[in-house]
Order: structure tokens, then C-alpha cells, then sequence
């Protein structure tokens, strides 16, 4: 009888250490962050992980994703087979290949789609749109952005990591479309940032990453 | 041998691995020699199973009801293995060393290497063991079975 009949291709590397409790912090950061727009909020995530995830991206995945969400991965990570067996181990999340299905979005800052491919919900289900989750681990440049709306006592300045071209007025136009519109959880390798579609942005002046 | 084949054996020696006491689980890695080293991947954790039935044991399927389940997730690596082994069990009830212990071994047997001495050494005992309970069992019931003698009865 073959080993091959029963071993996994790669045995995946362990999740949270205690589930409970490491999911509801990371969740509790996540929350904190749509909630005061434009501010970082840290994670702690398992350190063993597949490498394409990373740590803090990992911890977003397993606290959010379940068998009951369509996440599409951006190519690199789609076709990551330790990530994918990490993924589909520990949470059992749908993938899902059509943007139009996709309940949340993993994408780099050079593989993001345009806004305005992604679902954005309706008026009287605002809440079934796309989700975004940009891992911004690696930036290829980042504008000084200044950011008002809900959450946000008067205006707050941060680096937004640089994406596409039509960025800003795509998030302009993502703006206008409320309550509809989609929103965007941005994660680096401590912490995670969001914009949720209230928050409006100006760019204070181009910035270049070394 | 055909992976339907080798499904069906899987499910059985979990099936004895569950059925077994956690006692004479931990008795037998206690003795095992040349243990490997177990590193959890999941668990033991319980959850919840919603367990259906048939009606009429081939009709339409309903909820019979909720069940505690415990799981546990194990990579097996070192000792006598040539590679790593991915173990897993599902135990009714909610004691983690069961789920432990059934995923340690399932593990083992999952191995072309280890499955025919863990067979020989500990399922086919258990399965003994878990035999003569069901026996002692059926025959403690036996005995409170009473003869209608002035009634015609089917058996």
C-alpha cells in the first residue's frame, strides 16, 4: 500500500498557539483598526509560517477566514502550495478565482486589482461587499496621505503604500458610492491599518521608499 | 491494494483507536520503543458534530443531535521515521488525550514503514480488548431478558 494514498504533500506548520485567545486579539486589533481610520494597530501572529504569508498575514488569515468566506489570493500566493495547505488546513476558507465572487481580496501592492472590479455591495446589503487586504510587506514607494471621516478627530497623516496609478480616484469614486463601496485592511509585517470606505484621502506629497 | 481500499482500512483502525480506553491507549505508547517526536499542528480541541440519522435506516435524513468531538492534528518525525507522518483522529466525548494519543498513532499506521508492527502490536490487542467489553456487555443484558412463557413471541 502506497504512503501516497494517505500523506499530505507538505504537513502544514502549526496555527495559533491558543486559538481562543490569539484570534480574539488579532480580531479586537482589527476591529480597533476600521474604527480609528489611518492609525496602526500591532499584531502578534505564529512565528512558524509559510514564508510567503508571513506572520502578521497569517494571523489576519486564520482570525478572519472560515468555511464560509471566498477569498481570492493574488497569483504568487494562489499558487503557493504551503501557503494554500496552511490556509485551507486551518481555516477551511472557499478560493475562490473570479474576483466577483471573492468576499475578501489578498493582493500585493503590485498585484492589486482596481477598486471598481470588486463587489461593492448594495444599498440595502452595504455589508456583501469585497474586503481588500493589501500585504504591504514589500512597497515600492508610498505617499504621505492625509485622512478624514468617522474615527478620525479632525485629520490624521500616514503612509500609504503605492499601488496603481488611478488609486486615489478610485477611492475617491469608492467614496461617493456610500453606503455601498469597499474597504481596505492594510498589513505589514507588526500591524494592521484601515480605510474603511468613510474615510476620505488627500495626498500631501509623493514620497519614494529607498 | 486500491486507495478505497486503503480509506476503508484507515477508518477502521481509527475506529479502534476511538473505541478504545484512554488507559490502554497511554499504557501501549508508554510501552512503545523508539518513540518519534510528536509536534502538534492542531489540538486536541473539542468542538461540536451535529450526528443525523436515517429514518427508517435508508429513508430521509434527519438530526438526531449534537455530539461533543474531540480532534487532534499531529506531525510525527525522528525516531524509526524514514519521513514525517501527518496523524489525525475525531474522538466522541471531550478527553485531549485521546484525540492525542489515536492522532500519535494514526500516524504511525499511516506509515508504510511502522503500519504492520502497530497493527500487530496495538490495534489488533485493542480491538480484542474493545471485543470482550461488548460481550461481557451483551451478555450482562442477556441476562435480564425474561421468558414470557404463556405468550407466543416472535424470537
Amino acid at each position: 500500500m502506497s504512503d501516497a494514498v494517505f500523506q499530505a504533500a507538505t504537513i502544514p506548520q502549526p496555527g495559533f498557539s491558543d486559538p481562543s485567545s490569539d484570534s480574539q486579539a488579532v480580531f479586537r486589533a482589527i476591529l480597533n483598526a476600521f474604527s480609528y481610520p489611518g492609525r496602526k494597530f500591532s499584531i502578534t501572529g505564529p512565528q512558524d509560517v509559510p514564508a510567503a504569508l508571513g506572520s502578521a498575514l497569517a494571523a489576519v488569515e486564520l482570525t478572519l477566514f472560515d468555511i464560509d468566506t471566498a477569498v481570492w489570493h493574488h497569483p504568487v500566493l494562489a499558487q503557493d502550495e504551503s501557503a494554500m495547505g496552511y490556509l485551507l488546513f486551518h481555516t477551511g476558507l472557499k478560493r475562490c478565482t473570479e474576483l466577483a465572487d471573492a468576499d475578501f481580496v489578498v493582493a500585493t501592492v503590485d498585484s492589486m486589482p482596481a477598486l471598481n472590479e470588486l463587489r461593492t455591495g448594495s444599498d440595502l446589503s452595504p455589508q456583501e461587499s469585497t474586503t481588500l487586504v493589501l500585504d504591504a510587506r514589500e512597497m515600492t514607494g508610498a505617499h504621505n496621505c492625509r485622512a478624514t471621516g468617522p474615527g478620525i478627530n479632525g485629520e490624521i497623516e500616514f503612509l500609504m503604500p503605492e499601488t496603481y496609478a488611478e488609486f486615489f480616484e478610485d477611492w475617491a469614486a469608492n467614496h461617493q458610492l456610500f453606503p455601498r463601496g469597499v474597504d481596505l485592511l492594510i498589513v505589514d509585517e507588526h500591524s494592521v491599518m484601515a480605510l474603511p470606505r468613510t474615510t476620505s484621502l488627500a495626498i500631501q506629497e509623493h514620497k519614494r521608499e529607498a | 491494494m486500491s486507495s478505497t481500499d486503503a480509506i476503508a482500512e484507515r477508518q477502521q483502525w481509527m475506529a479502534v483507536l476511538a473505541l478504545a480506553e484512554v488507559s490502554e491507549l497511554s499504557a501501549a505508547w508508554e510501552a512503545w520503543e523508539e518513540k518519534p517526536q510528536v509536534e502538534r499542528i492542531r489540538g486536541p480541541e473539542s468542538g461540536i458534530v451535529m450526528v443525523r440519522g436515517r429514518i427508517g435506516s435508508g429513508g430521509d435524513r434527519f438530526n438526531l443531535g449534537e455530539a461533543t468531538v474531540v480532534r487532534a492534528s499531529v506531525r510525527l518525525s525522528g525516531g524509526p521515521l524514514n519521513e514525517d507522518a501527518f496523524g489525525h483522529s475525531y474522538v466522541l466525548g471531550s478527553n485531549p488525550d485521546h484525540a492525542w494519543y489515536s492522532a500519535v498513532f494514526d500516524g504511525m499506521l499511516a506509515t508504510t514503514q511502522l503500519r504492520e508492527k502497530v497493527q500487530q502490536a496495538v490495534i489488533r490487542p485493542l480491538q480484542h480488548a474493545h471485543e470482550l467489553r461488548e460481550a461481557a456487555a451483551l451478555a450482562d443484558a442477556q441476562s435480564t431478558k425474561v421468558d414470557f412463557l404463556t405468550f407466543a413471541r416472535e424470537n
